[in-house]
């Protein structure tokens, strides 16, 4: 065996391997497109419009239209932790921290009408301010009126996420709340979630 | 004999004469003590019950301030002068003055009864630094806030129009009592209701000029006259007036004839509206209760009594300030002020307090409220019986609506002459609904561009199409089958409606192929909205509306998703509230509590939401709506300056009817419409038409407000997208963004192949993921 024809074996042997792994990028690269093929730049927007277009896109499946040629994921992290209300220390948030205590001091004297009014003025001057949420919540609870006590634990429960002391708290709420409406098992899943807290 | 018979005839006649004398005086006294009693039987009837009509009162919402906010020292100034307080050179000594310095402020404020509670008034002094309130002191004490008291907006009269505040005896200050007396009934105190003196001064008087020039009318037979009689002047009333004043004197004290009186006196007119009382006219002429009048001021009033509207210090200051002089005289001569006092009564100018007219403030919204009020009492409740009506208005939002929306009306008529039209009575028209998405109440309203030309309230009664304003609906609706990245085709389709061919065609008139859902929105897509609405299915969108508490008649056509159905802008608000308050909807408020005159609360209405969708759902449409302010059909508000976290929809109807625009912050949504009564074509889209309105307004509040960036709730995923589309290009609008999914529905990594990753991972992640697919 010369040297001349190693060589060229070895050569042939280097070829077909490039030869298949080209095939097989190839391949790839057609299955993963989106990936590989570089984004088609928008066509500049022609004046007058373009003519209507012909309508023969894809039908949307059944259950969530998708778009899977169209829409790619540029970071993979997604968020899905709902952004907590930052407690900002605005002149308005700061003054609405007052009324609430002043309403807090109310109803816990037993002057629950004229707390509730001042957990109203709270929130007027600060929409997100979650405490005069929860409160209101006690107050109408208190009125025995759990359906609207219920509500009002519902946005302090999504004012308050991710702060988990404070969910607990409005857990056990809504657990009571769901008790007086006579509901065991929405009590016993709020039971529940403030014991996972 | 015959003299005899004479002499007898002559004493029978006499005997006769004298018994029938005797008879009739007892007839007469009989008569004359019944009529007493009836007299007296009636004066008790009529002072026993209920002595005035009261007409009720609508007031504002109460006002806060607090160290920091945005408040500088003119706007302060501007809310003290609507509350009717007066600016003094001194430092006030008695509540409703304020002075000012260089950057401070120090205001006496008044006493209020709010419901359920009572604010004490005190001396306030406000320190500002670069348009802010830098520090609030009471006595030195720093304070953290403090409640400024409601407006007056209106209040409601009964046929007889008559505006009085009653006030009791212990309110009225006794120099007030003093000149009221010393000028109007010096001996008030020492007669029993007639004072013979003075009535035969006026008598005499009377006679020279053979008719009655002059009454020497005591207080109470004022009072009678004023209460009981006709206006007319005769003998015969004069009589009865003279009994009436006597049984009165003897039934009440002198003290409660007096208070009677300070609250039955005539001060004056006020457009339509009389004047009656002393509490009312303090109110009127200074702005102040009777409490805090000062010397002068209570001796204007005293010398108002005799000729209202002659010495008004309104039309005639310089006779007014004479003939309180002339009072002020008086008391000195009677002893009842010292030489100090008149000297510094005498000092004081007469100026009266230009508070102004309650009708003006906010016709619309008292309007819309007397509605409300009218189905839970009977008009003559309203109009008699002194109620206070708290209500959710906010003067400062109200104010400035109304300038808004007159400044941006002028300006689009000046930009767009073809607006300005032939007939007077049909202008450019405009509504305004401002509402606290998290409370529901309605802090302003304006129903047309003038009250005074038409007082339709175009807010809550005009059935306008919401056009494209109403596509937040349907996306909220498509949600189920949609996400913001889906796919529509924004392409011609027809639709047979009634027999008839149906094109939905967009606003520039062109179709612009593949668009995402979020695009659809944002550029306010025609075309793939009602394909989308289609595709959706039109009576789970006329669900999803109903929830919202529209009550419109809403058919099935594919028209429905374009808006073409009648709704009024306070259905709209309410509407929309649903995505500016995280899925909830609230129940509207204007009216807060209704309070009687024994400061009992009658009715009373508080903040209350009802669930309509998932916090998730709300803030993926809110989200898509903040790209309608950043990239779509709204982004010109950047233009007028606006800049904080806000969300919103234009409108706009066939033919160009009505222009809408729908924004909303995470603390308050405003619904602007204009358009012609006559639906007359505007030539205004709503980013032309209406967006100026509504960015003039939020400039103009956006210090009183703090706007946050929207809440993401649990429930929704957000990832980094870029899309490939047809349409918008991309200097229109990145291609790559941070885009928001229900969670469960949002695009899966492993689907895309984690496109657009960099790096040797990245690169041998996509090769491992080719592999799988092709020997999948």
């Amino acid at each position: 065996m010369s040297f001349t024809k190693v060589n060229l074996s070895i050569w042939l042997r280097y070829l077909g391997v490039l030869g298949v792994t080209a095939v097989f990028l190839i391949i790839v690269g057609c299955s993963t497109s989106p990936l590989y093929t570089p984004q088609p730049v928008p066509q500049p927007r022609k004046y007058p419009y373009p003519p209507a277009s012909t309508g023969k896109g894809p039908t949307p499946e059944k259950g969530i239209a998708t778009n899977r040629e169209n829409v790619v994921i540029v970071s993979p992290e997604e968020s899905n932790q709902p952004s907590p209300v930052v407690d900002d220390s605005s002149p308005q948030h700061m003054a609405s921290l007052e009324l609430v205590d002043v309403g807090r001091r109310n109803i816990e004297a037993g002057n629950v009408d004229q707390g509730i009014s001042m957990l109203e003025r709270a929130i007027s001057l600060d929409a997100y301010n979650r405490r005069a949420y929860y409160y209101l919540s006690v107050a109408w609870l208190k009125k025995n009126q759990p359906s609207r006590a219920l509500e009002f634990a519902k946005k302090a429960e999504l004012l308050c996420q991710g702060r988990k002391r404070e969910l607990k708290k409005i857990y056990l709420l809504e657990r009571d709340i769901y008790l007086r409406m006579g509901n065991k098992d929405k009590a016993d899943m709020y039971q529940w979630k403030a014991d996972k807290l | 004999m015959g003299k005899r018979k004479v002499r007898k005839s002559r004493t029978n006649i006499s005997s006769f004469l004298f018994k029938t004398l005797i008879a009739l005086s007892i007839v007469f006294l009989i008569s004359f003590a019944c009529y007493v009693a009836y007299l007296t039987v009636t004066i008790e009837g009529r002072l026993s019950q209920r002595k005035w009509s009261i007409p009720s009162r609508v007031y504002s919402d109460s006002e806060y301030i607090f160290p920091g906010e945005k408040i500088s020292k003119q706007e302060f100034v501007d809310m003290l002068r609507l509350r009717g307080y007066r600016q003094y050179s001194y430092r006030p000594d008695r509540p409703g003055g304020y002075w000012t310095g260089k950057n401070w402020l120090e205001v006496y404020l008044r006493d209020f009864t709010y419901p359920q509670r009572r604010f004490e008034g005190f001396r306030l002094k406000v320190v500002f630094s670069r348009g802010r309130i830098r520090s609030m002191r009471r006595n030195n004490r720093p304070l953290n806030l403090v409640e400024i008291e409601p407006v007056e907006l209106a209040q409601l009269f009964g046929p007889q129009k008559e505006s009085r505040y009653l006030v009791s005896y212990d309110q009225v200050p006794k120099y007030l009592i003093d000149a009221v007396v010393t000028i109007e009934d010096r001996r008030f105190f020492e007669h029993r209701g007639i004072d013979w003196r003075g009535i035969l001064r006026a008598l005499w008087v009377d006679i020279k000029h053979r008719s009655v020039v002059q009454g020497g009318s005591t207080i109470t037979q004022q009072l009678v006259k004023n209460y009981f009689l006709e206006p007319k002047r005769s003998f015969v009333r004069k009589a009865k007036e003279a009994i009436m004043s006597v049984i009165i004197e003897t039934l009440y004290s002198k003290e409660e004839i007096l208070e009677m009186y300070l609250n039955e006196i005539y001060m004056g007119q006020k457009g339509g509206v009389s004047i009656n009382g002393m509490g009312e006219a303090s109110r009127y002429f200074f702005g102040h209760g009777v409490s805090d009048l000062t010397l002068g001021e209570a001796a204007t009033l005293a010398g108002i009594i005799r000729a209202p509207n002659y010495y008004s210090p309104f039309s005639n200051p310089e006779l007014a300030k004479k003939r309180r002089n002339l009072v002020l005289e008086m008391m000195l001569k009677a002893g009842k002020i010292s030489r100090e006092e008149y000297d510094k009564a005498l000092a004081e100018p007469v100026v009266p307090s230009r508070t102004p007219s309650p009708i003006r403030k906010a016709p619309y919204y008292v309007d819309f409220l007397k509605r409300q009020l009218e189905e839970l009492y009977p008009q003559k409740v309203l109009t008699s019986m002194g109620l206070k009506i708290f209500t959710t208005l906010n003067p400062y939002f109200q104010v400035s609506a109304r300038k808004a929306l007159r400044e941006e009306l002028s300006r689009l008529e000046k930009e767009y002459p073809a607006l300005v039209t032939k007939n007077e009575d049909q202008p450019l028209q405009a509504a305004m609904v401002v509402v606290q998405p998290k409370t529901g109440a309605i802090l302003a309203m304006i129903g047309g561009r003038d009250y005074r030309y038409s007082s339709f309230n175009r807010a809550v009664d005009a059935h306008r199409q919401p056009g494209s304003a109403f596509k937040p609906f349907v996306y909220l609706a498509a949600l189920d089958k949609f996400t913001p990245v889906s796919m529509l085709e924004d392409k011609p389709v027809e639709y047979r409606v009634g027999g008839k061919t149906w094109i939905p065609k967009n606003y520039d008139g062109h179709y612009h192929g593949r668009v995402t859902v979020r695009t659809a929105l944002e550029q306010s897509l025609n075309a793939a909205t009602v394909n989308m609405a289609m595709e959706v299915g039109l009576n789970r969108i006329i669900d999803t509306v109903k929830q919202l508490g529209v009550k419109s008649e809403l058919k099935p056509y594919p028209s429905l998703a374009l808006g073409a159905f009648e709704m009024t802008p306070l259905e709209l608000a309410r509407a929309y509230c649903v995505f500016a308050n995280e899925g909830q909807i609230p129940y509207l408020l204007t009216l807060r509590d209704v309070v009687n005159e024994h400061g009992e609360i009658e009715e009373k209405r508080n903040i209350g939401f009802k669930t309509i969708c998932s916090p998730a759902r709300a803030f993926i449409i809110t989200k898509m709506l903040e790209g309608v302010v950043q990239y779509g059909t709204a982004r010109r508000l950047k233009s007028y300056g606006i800049t904080f976290p806000c969300a919103g929809k234009t409108g706009t109807t066939s033919d160009y009817r009505d222009a809408w625009f729908a924004g909303y912050t995470s603390d308050v949504l405003v619904i602007v419409w204009v358009g012609f009564d006559n639906n007359k074509n505007t030539h205004l889209s709503g980013s032309r038409g209406a967006l100026p309105i509504w960015a003039n307004f939020m400039n103009r509040i956006k210090k009183r407000l703090n706007p946050r960036p929207f809440v993401m709730p649990p429930g929704v995923v957000k990832i980094r997208v870029r899309v490939n589309v047809d349409w918008p290009p991309p200097w229109q609008r990145p291609t790559s963004y941070d885009e928001y999914f229900l969670k469960g529905t949002e695009p899966k990594p492993v689907d895309y192949g984690g496109a657009g990753r960099s790096g040797i991972r990245d690169w041998a992640d996509g090769i491992w993921k080719g592999i799988k697919d092709v020997f999948h």
